[in-house]
């Protein structure tokens, strides 16, 4: 995997952090913040592989 | 768990958007760069025959070759002859600017006297650059300077390139008189300690 490609998925990660951060701020207490912050990251790889089987099969067709 | 993806759904969905679209912007660059056209169509491919125009520009005979038809073999000949004329006349306008051009002339009429070069550096406003020069001129001795004329200043002076101008503003040919003379104090005099 070359450089740019591992940045733009760090860069993902990261912004997925940030709105896990946001969403901490705007509601104290509401859940646990590591919890939070797994639960998003995980969505993130899951958005991630949605989205790879879906170009694998735009490809495909 | 479900209670929190409730609760913070916005969130959610927005990590799994970014997460769709960085692999769709991964994964579907990478496949259109990787993928390879195997199959080129043709309009030939779809049963079109080769235009009948085109055909005949192909088949059609050269207009250089029969431009040249009725020339005969001697064509060539005949260039050659103009070539080689042309430069025999290109040689001989080149023949006067040929030869090495004259050396430049030795300025000074006084005769070189037997003692050898004098240190011209002396002169006030001759540094070994200068005193260099003059020697690549063929001036190396006082006497040969105190002996210039203005015609020989003025021809000494086009040669000296970006020193023009000194022979007569540092009073060189004055200057050579006291030194050929050996007047050190007629020189200091006027000019200075040596």
């Amino acid at each position: 995997m070359n450089s740019h490609r591992l940045i733009l998925l760090v860069a993902g990660a990261f912004s997925t952090a940030v709105i896990a951060f946001g969403t901490q701020l705007g509601h104290p207490g509401r859940t646990d913040p590591p919890l939070l912050f797994t639960a998003l990251l995980a969505t993130y790889g899951l958005g991630l592989g949605i989205g790879w089987l879906a170009v694998g099969r735009m490809n495909r067709a | 768990m479900l209670e929190m993806i409730e609760a913070n759904w916005l969130a959610f969905a927005l990590a799994l958007l970014i997460g769709i679209l960085v692999a769709v912007w991964l994964f579907g660059r990478a496949a259109r760069t990787g993928r390879k056209r195997q199959h080129r169509p043709d309009v030939l491919d779809e049963g079109v025959a080769p235009a009948q125009r085109n055909q005949s520009l192909i088949d059609a005979p050269s207009v250089t070759a029969a431009s040249f038809a009725g020339t005969g073999p001697d064509i060539m000949g005949g260039l050659g002859e103009i070539v080689g004329v042309a430069a025999a006349e290109e040689a001989e306008d080149a023949a006067p600017l040929s030869p090495t051009p004259a050396p430049a002339p030795t300025p000074a009429e006084a005769p070189v006297p037997a003692g050898g070069d004098d240190d011209l550096r002396r002169i006030k406003g001759v540094g070994p650059k200068l005193a260099a020069l003059l020697q690549g001129l063929g001036v190396t001795t006082y006497a040969q300077i105190a002996a210039w004329s203005e015609a020989d200043i003025d021809r000494i002076d086009a040669q000296l390139g970006t020193f023009a101008g000194r022979i007569r503003r540092d009073s060189w040919v004055e200057q050579a008189k006291f030194l050929a003379a050996d007047d050190t104090a007629g020189f200091e005099g006027k000019f200075g300690k040596l």
